[in-house]
């Protein structure tokens, strides 16, 4: 335990942590994750998060505002990399309050857990960037293997990170699904992991080239079928934090404010009382610093820019 | 678990579909929940399977009149698109009105062919840019409106006979200034065009009139059709490799639109269900139909699509993700085409660059790109069209299989908005679960999880789909895809 205090220490920071040390706890990750089920059950008082994308300072400020994982019960929906400068502290020090916290944190996979999005949205780079070789990030990406794909928070909300699929209609369906792989690229689990709600009558390819496009049927079908209530989920950018569907049915929660420290936007969670009524924690960007407390401001364009 | 696209669907006017056959799966045994069919009928819930039905034409758009009230068959009409392809209404005109004992006979009856282009274009103001505009400011322009060409017009002259600026002309433009163009012996016009990219070094870049590079960039042949023309002879010239084609009025006087592979594509697919000896055809597969370009698979082992892309037997161009940007743009030049597959050591399809996306290294800034990788370049892309589309990051590749039908490639490249779709290898099977005992050891080499979604052996594009619909014309053309391409020189 002293030793993940010490990796939580410095993981607030953002100062380097040890390849052994990765290994390490990526490995200990998996003998945890293995006995979880696709779909965790977690009680209420609870808060649930939406993407991070690698924006550390945010999440410190995220927890911050709601209460911190030492008191706190907390879902997360996915998307702890790519895009942002830390996706490797952030998912880490996730990973770390999972250790330690293991009751109180429940960790759901984004479509950004995985190999072949991480190459393309920007984690590789930032390992090959700090460590000089793909090693952690394979370690990584092993561990997102065993991150389980959604959870119910007291037999009314279901938390999913993308949305609903058509090869699914149950949340026992889900539960059958081999969830130990690199996410598919087709079926139900890539779905979940992909879909849009959108203002659709009914299932609709979707423009990403992944998952479906769902409209109110579908979810009211989905809450009826499972006698829940909500469905909550995170995967596409929300400029006022978090936004209610189709009469309630359905929530996106967006947890990176000033998403890529440009688009302005402010972040939000979502806690879920006992009684199960809904209260919303809006929060902006920080201004990320380096450990000698110097802004880190991603570089402007130079003043002489020419065409060509 | 992936979906066999043999199952073909066969829905009538009406919307009654017939239940496919239900196939037995002899791909990966990944376990699913239940078999989706049998939730689904348990469910008493649609009983085809979605995939088969979003492979199918959306319904038609209805259009209430004043007579529908009082008839029962509810009168069907075109669809009809406006200029912007980004998804802006779609306007309905009504084209057919059957009466109630014609009810959808006639809608049957039709054929594709012989629509009028008057019903794709919507006369509009185009825009267009003069030959003495700086190219920096053409470029701007592009950017601006969300084109991806526009027409070259000098005020005065006969506007109905046009050059194109668009991103092959920047790509060659960039190209140009850097040197990477062979300039053959005896080109003064080329030589002196590339001294003023170039600089002298010492006064300020000459800006370069897009009048001037146009006149020595590769292009298409140039096509224009009247507006009485039917979508027949529209289809034969762009089934060929011709991107877009002017449409003007009757006395070709004046321009009424443009209409793109893409434009033409979209209509047809949105009003499918008018034409019903369109559906064998979209229910063919890709294979069967022999288009787009597929490696030889004769055995897809995985030391056959090695052993092909090391001897550059693949048809299909590809440059590897290691390999600096420069050179997917030169290849683009070199090869005449508008977008390149990026892979792996293993072939494994990693993403694409395509012309347009020149519009990012296009300021000295921006520069360094070029030597980065490729596999950079595209998450730069990547991270970049995300944004723009609201925070919605989209899967790196389009691919479909050889396997899939006509119809599942038009529908996804309708969805994506692209203009061509990567053929993969469909994948053996899922990765196996991990062994309880092997978690006290060490963990697993990744590298055979790599394997989705497949290795790159072909491309399906927009040509292709419209070769394959105009060879289905009841007068049959010679139609070659790559004709347009193999002629594409300075005009």
């Amino acid at each position: 335990m002293m030793h993940i205090d010490r990796t939580i220490g410095l993981l607030k920071q953002g100062k380097h942590v040890k390849e052994e040390a990765v290994y390490s706890l990526c490995l200990k990750l998996q003998e945890l994750l293995m006995a979880e089920a696709n779909v965790t059950h977690v009680d209420t008082p609870v808060t649930i998060c939406g993407d991070i994308h690698g924006q550390l300072h945010d999440l410190l400020t995220l927890f911050e505002k709601s209460g911190g994982v030492e008191k706190t019960r907390y879902v997360f929906l996915g998307d702890f990399v790519d895009r942002g400068f830390y996706s490797l502290e952030s998912f880490l020090l996730l990973l770390c309050y999972k250790l330690k916290y293991p009751d109180r944190i429940t960790l759901i996979r984004g479509n950004h857990e995985t190999r072949q999005i991480t190459k393309v949205y920007g984690f590789y780079d930032e390992i090959m960037r700090k460590y000089g070789n793909s090693n952690v990030w394979r370690y990584c990406c092993e561990a997102f293997d065993y991150i389980s794909l959604g959870a119910v928070i007291g037999n009314s909300i279901f938390c999913v990170h993308g949305g609903l699929s058509p090869d699914v209609a149950t949340i026992d369906g889900i539960r059958a699904i081999d969830r130990k792989q690199e996410v598919p690229h087709e079926g139900a689990m890539c779905d979940l992991l992909w879909s849009d709600p959108d203002d659709v009558d009914k299932w609709s390819m979707s423009p990403r080239g992944a998952g479906y496009l769902f409209g109110q049927n579908e979810v009211n079908q989905f809450l009826h079928t499972n006698g829940v209530d909500l469905i909550a989920r995170a995967h596409q950018l929300v400029m006022e934090g978090y936004k209610e569907m189709f009469d309630g049915g359905l929530v996106t929660v967006w947890s990176a404010p000033n998403y890529c420290y440009r688009c302005g936007n402010v972040a939000a969670v979502l806690r879920i009382e006992d009684d199960l009524q809904r209260n919303y924690t809006i929060f902006e960007a920080v201004q990320p610093q380096d450990g000698g407390g110097n802004a880190i401001i991603p570089t402007k364009k130079s003043q002489m820019d020419y065409f060509l | 678990m992936p979906y066999s696209n043999d199952n073909s669907l066969l829905a009538d006017g009406a919307g009654n579909a017939k239940k496919a056959v239900p196939q037995p799966h002899s791909q990966s045994q990944s376990p699913q929940a239940l078999h989706p069919q049998v939730v689904q009928q348990q469910q008493g819930q649609q009983p085809q399977h979605l995939v088969d039905l979003l492979s199918t034409p959306p319904l038609l758009a209805r259009v209430t009149t004043n007579d529908s009230a009082h008839s029962s068959a509810s009168s069907v009409s075109l669809v009809s698109l406006g200029r912007s392809d980004s998804g802006s209404a779609l306007q309905s005109l009504p084209m057919v009105q059957p009466t109630p004992s014609q009810g959808l006979h006639a809608v049957h009856a039709q054929k594709w062919q012989h629509t009028r282009l008057s019903q794709l274009v919507q006369p509009s103001k185009l825009i267009s840019i003069p030959p003495t505009l700086p190219v920096e400011q053409a470029f701007d322009t592009l950017v601006k409106h969300h084109l991806s060409s526009l027409p070259v017009q000098q005020p005065g002259q006969d506007p109905t006979n046009f050059s194109t600026f668009d991103y092959n002309d920047l790509n060659f433009y960039l190209l140009l200034a850097l040197g990477r163009i062979p300039i053959p012996e005896g080109n003064t016009e080329l030589a002196d065009l590339a001294k003023r990219c170039q600089g002298d070094g010492v006064s300020d870049n000459t800006e370069v009139p897009v009048g001037d590079l146009v006149r020595v960039t590769p292009k298409d042949p140039f096509f224009k059709l009247a507006e009485t023309e039917s979508l027949s002879n529209a289809i034969s010239i762009l089934a060929s490799g011709v991107h877009r084609i002017a449409i003007t009025d009757v006395q070709a006087t004046q321009v009424r639109g443009i209409l793109s592979q893409r434009r033409l594509v979209h209509y047809l697919w949105e009003n499918a269900r008018c034409f019903a000896d369109l559906e064998p055809l979209l229910n063919s597969t890709i294979r069967d139909l022999n288009i787009g370009v597929i490696n030889a698979t004769g055995s897809s082992t995985t030391s056959t699509i090695l052993a092909n892309a090391a001897t550059s037997n693949s048809r299909v161009i590809s440059v590897r993700g290691d390999q600096p940007l420069i050179d997917a743009l030169l290849k683009m030049y070199n090869e005449r085409i508008s977008s390149i597959a990026v892979v792996d050591m293993q072939y494994n399809l990693l993403g694409n660059i395509s012309v347009t996306d020149v519009k990012h290294v296009t300021r000295t800034s921006q520069f360094h790109l070029l030597n980065d990788s490729c596999r950079h370049f595209i998450s730069v892309i990547l991270n970049l069209r995300g944004l723009e589309n609201g925070g919605k990051d989209s899967f790196p590749i389009f691919h479909v299989y050889p396997t899939s039908t006509l119809g599942r490639t038009i529908a996804k490249l309708v969805a994506t908005q692209s203009h061509r779709l990567w053929i993969v290898q469909r994948p053996v099977g899922s990765a196996p679960p991990v062994p309880a005992t092997d978690v006290q050891g060490h963990l697993h080499n990744s590298q055979d999880k790599d394997n989705i979604p497949g290795r790159l052996i072909g491309v399906v594009s927009l040509t292709d789909v419209l070769t394959a619909l105009a060879r289905n014309q009841t007068h049959h053309k010679l139609i070659d895809p790559q004709f347009a391409r193999k002629h594409r020189s300075p005009q």
